[in-house]
């Protein structure tokens, strides 16, 4: 009986929906009052007037395709509902238990759509040997605890955004290439955050559907015209746009589109959260923070210093030092240069484009999720104004990887480890501490042996280097005491005047740590992607290679 | 607090029902090591006992557990041990009474017969240790307030002056307070004299079973009949006690007979159902919910939305349907259906309507003669299976 399996999420779903059923009445963040006060927008106001509301200071800031969804879902709010204070526009929202509980549902039903995307990923794999593997990619997709974290407690909809994306690849491995674009158009109306792996797509639908690959490169102007499939540009250009038309489409009649924008892109915020995401700038940001301190600490160091970077004002890093600082999401450096947006979107633009050349000359599929990995990993290690959350970004295409070839599988770990313990700080009750905690540890352990099983072990000769492995094993583990002392000491500040002072280094202390995990992951990753081709080999020509 | 509750249960509640699983499969249904553990986790997984612990938040594992470990060695017979343990589960907890019938008839007849050598050593051993625990115990508030301090603990652990029931309980006297005032017709004294009557004859049966018979397969059976039979006739209980009768009555999972399953987990549902009035009075009625249909999905009981589920086309576990979800008695079966259909009604009727000005707790009232009837049922039905167990063993002898 137990030789036949079903490879269904049908289990998964109903189980983990009731988990998440019983985190109703937990910790919710700001975003719960953000996505309430958008219901109460879509639901009193008249579509022209969405984007120009301001009585709260959560505007309306994700892209239409959003704004339609809340507009949806609030035509379901029930009257006791609305009356609870759901639907009001005021400048904090005022409401009771009914309002988290119909929100929170409507979160749990939208995930559906990533079961049912991930169902459809199952379904179509080729052979038995495939869909286990792909089922256990589906599974550990769905059970991420990032979901858990940030959708359910945290509070966002990233779940069916994600399932959108699953769907885009999926037909992208299928080579439906105008779905595939189809479906990523309507992501990016959703959240414009996935603008993060927009480059990847285009150059892998560009090069993919609508250059011909088996005509000679071209040196000629004729040549050129030639090289392109005018047909599937033009299919693949309207299909896009008109996306794109229905979404911004009211919106340019109105004349609204430069406002819009403006609210989709706000360059005023600083170039790190309030708390670090685990990127390069808050090693950065930590290297200053340490330099300030040997400044002030250590005479004779200031004028050393100042030659090397810049003219240090001694009085100024007096008054900026404190550890606290920082918590307002100040980006002004001291003893390093500062950093401009430009700065960081140059940085971010160079990555990706590194990535996107392998893949504009060999466009397969394995290469075209590598470069989107890429892509997303660049813009959240080098991005300006970076949201831990974006880490799923990375994690999620990346795991559709996986199951290509062993060696990818301790720096996911290192990946997923450091990138889901980043997460913690964003629940930072005493109460979901265990929760947290223990699903990811789980989670972990349970995925890291699956994903062990199914993996191909590469036929090229496995470069494993020792030291790296204990390393990246020893940087694991060593999570386990960070969260835990973290959290202690988290508990003890309540009653220490001292530790409270230390807040903010409790948070340096994720995210740097986080951050190590986070950069020597990317190394790893970059270094099989540019330096080990077969990886990246179309799966047939491997297989007639045996 | 609630991190001590876990560790309280995971360092003693799991090890002793893994102890106890183990034995099982080992000397009685030869489960396979797998199955052990599916048992094992049908066990733990009990709601009720989840719910009160960790979200009423009492240490009810801790009193269980401390019992399990009695059970456990009892049935390894190393006698002294467990009347160590029990005692120790007394004594954290005075509730462990309930059991305290069972665990006495048997090691006294265990000591006693076969008249012709009797075994005295036992009999001594385990009387000094039980004597030497209890001494152990008190010893520290004797040290400090001398020997009136035992007196007073023993009126704080049994406070006969409050009355045959508190709450609404589910239990014989409250249930039938309905029809007949008892307060009314007769006084306190004349109430604890009745009640310790009426629980006497209901621990009678297992308790005389076990005594001519001390048998290890008949020994969950009437802990869970004796227990129940404190539950529904003793004096000042709690709805929490429900939890006691039910520890072994999940224990009787490990009988891997189909039909005893579905009763376990039908009177399970109905223990948690007798709970609803205080949960939602702690506003837990979404963990009640959830949980309750949790287990209940774990248990395969709810695998009938799946035949329905195939026909819409989802795909779903092709498996064949692995459980019986109700027994094959007719009689059974209609009334756990019928059981279950009025707890629905009931909770449809709690959540829409107010109740009539005139009877203010009509639906916790009706909540209460629902679920005193459907333990009533079980009760009988325990009893019934011990005698057929108890007369079935001569035949096979």
């Amino acid at each position: 009986m137990s030789t036949q399996y079903n490879f269904s999420l049908w289990n998964i779903w109903v189980a983990s929906t009731l988990l998440k059923i019983l985190l109703f009445p937990a910790y919710y963040s700001t975003d719960f009052d953000v996505h309430r006060n958008w219901l109460s927008i879509t639901k009193l106001l008249p579509l022209n007037r969405w984007y120009l509301e301001n009585t709260s200071e959560w505007t309306l800031d994700y892209p239409p395709f959003f704004a339609y969804f809340e507009w949806f879902l609030s035509l379901f709010v029930p009257a006791s509902v609305s009356q609870d204070g759901c639907i009001s526009l005021l400048a904090k929202g005022e409401f009771g238990m009914p309002t988290v509980i119909f929100q929170r549902s409507t979160v749990i039903v939208s995930e559906i759509v990533l079961f049912i995307s991930l169902q459809y990923f199952v379904s179509k794999s080729s052979n038995l040997k495939e869909k286990k593997r792909n089922f256990v990619v589906a599974s550990s997709i769905v059970l991420s605890p990032g979901f858990f974290m940030v959708d359910h407690i945290h509070f966002q909809y990233n779940g069916f955004l994600m399932g959108i994306l699953v769907f885009s690849i999926v037909n992208a491995k299928l080579g439906n290439y105008l779905q595939c674009g189809f479906w990523f158009a309507v992501l990016l109306c959703f959240k414009h955050i996935f603008l993060y792996i927009a480059p990847s797509y285009f150059v892998y639908l560009l090069s993919a559907y609508c250059l011909d690959s088996r005509a000679r490169f071209p040196t000629t102007i004729s040549d050129t015209f030639n090289y392109v499939k005018w047909k599937n540009l033009f299919r693949l250009a309207s299909v896009v746009l008109g996306v794109f038309a229905v979404a911004f489409g009211p919106f340019i009649y109105y004349g609204q589109l430069y406002i819009v924008l403006q609210r989709l892109f706000p360059f005023s915020r600083g170039l790190t959260h309030a708390y670090w995401a685990p990127n390069i700038w808050a090693i950065y940001s930590l290297i200053d923070r340490v330099l300030i301190q040997v400044a002030l600490r250590v005479p004779g160091t200031a004028p050393i210093l100042s030659l090397i970077f810049k003219q240090l004002d001694l009085e100024r890093l007096k008054t900026a030092n404190t550890l606290t600082r920082g918590l307002v999401g100040d980006v002004e450096f001291f003893v390093l240069p500062n950093i401009q947006p430009n700065h960081t979107f140059l940085l971010t633009l160079f990555y990706q484009s590194l990535s996107l050349v392998p893949l504009f000359l060999n466009p397969t599929f394995e290469r075209f999720i590598g470069s989107m990995t890429l892509c997303a990993w660049a813009s959240f290690l080098f991005g300006w104004h970076v949201h831990e959350k974006a880490i799923m970004l990375i994690i999620i295409p990346f795991t559709f990887l996986i199951p290509r070839d062993r060696k990818l599988l301790p720096l996911y770990e290192t990946l997923t480890a450091s990138g889901y313990v980043s997460l913690f700080p964003l629940l930072f009750g005493s109460a979901e501490w265990l929760f947290k905690a223990l699903l990811t540890f789980v989670w972990f352990v349970i995925f890291s042996n699956s994903f062990n099983e199914v993996c191909d072990f590469s036929s090229t000769t496995s470069r494993r280097v020792f030291i790296l492995d204990r390393l990246n094993f020893f940087y694991i583990v060593g999570l386990i005491p960070l969260s835990c002392v973290i959290q202690l000491l988290d508990i003890q500040s309540r009653n220490f005047e001292v530790l409270q002072r230390f807040e903010f280094l409790r948070l340096m202390a994720y995210s740097t740590y986080c951050a190590i995990g986070v950069i020597s992951s990317w190394n790893m990753f970059s270094w099989l992607y540019f330096l080990d081709d077969t990886l990246w080999e179309r799966r047939e020509a491997k297989q007639k290679a045996h | 607090m609630r991190i001590t509750a876990l560790l309280s249960e995971l360092f003693i509640y799991i090890p002793a029902v893994l102890m106890y699983t183990r034995w099982m499969g080992r000397y009685y249904n030869k489960a396979s090591p797998i199955d052990q553990t599916i048992i094992a986790a049908a066990i733990l997984y009990q709601p009720s006992l989840i719910i009160i612990d960790h979200g009423h938040f009492q240490y009810n594992s801790v009193m269980l557990g401390l019992s399990l470990f009695a059970i456990v060695n009892l049935l390894e017979n190393n006698y002294a041990l467990c009347s160590v343990f029990f005692v120790l589960a007394l004594g954290f907890k005075q509730m462990a009474l309930y059991y305290a019938p069972i665990f006495f008839f048997y090691l006294l007849s265990v000591c006693i017969f076969p008249f012709s050598k009797m075994n005295l050593l036992r009999l001594v051993s385990i009387g000094v240790s039980v004597l030497f625990t209890f001494v152990l115990m008190f010893l520290p508030f004797v040290y400090k307030g001398g020997f009136g301090q035992i007196i007073q603990i023993l009126i704080r652990v049994f406070p006969f002056d409050r009355g045959i029931f508190e709450d609404k309980v589910a239990n014989f006297w409250c249930a039938s307070n309905v029809i007949v005032k008892y307060r009314k017709i007769f006084t306190q004294d004349q109430l604890k004299k009745l009640s310790l009557l009426l629980t006497l004859a209901g621990i009678a049966p297992s308790s005389i079973t076990i005594f001519i018979k001390p048998s290890k397969k008949l020994f969950t059976w009437c802990l869970a009949s004796c227990s129940l039979a404190f539950y529904l006739f003793s004096f000042q209980v709690h709805e929490k006690s429900i939890l006691l009768p039910l520890m072994p009555i999940t224990l009787l999972l490990n009988e891997v007979d189909p039909d005893v399953i579905s009763m376990v987990c039908w009177i399970a549902n109905i223990a948690l159902f007798s709970m609803w009035p205080l949960l939602k009075r702690d506003q837990l009625s979404l963990q009640y919910f959830v949980l309750g249909i949790l287990s209940n999905w774990l248990m395969g009981n709810l695998s009938w939305i799946r035949m329905y589920l195939r026909m819409a086309k989802i795909p779903v576990l092709a498996r064949e349907l692995a459980t019986p979800v109700l027994p094959h008695n007719l009689f059974w079966r209609f009334v756990i259906i019928s059981s279950y259909t009025l707890a629905t009604l009931l909770h449809i009727l709690d959540y829409f309507f107010e109740p009539p000005k005139q009877l203010p707790h009509l639906w916790v009232i009706s909540n209460v003669v629902l679920s005193f009837g459907c333990f009533m049922l079980f009760w009988c039905w325990t009893n019934y299976k011990i005698i057929q167990k108890a007369t079935s063993k001569v035949k096979a002898n």
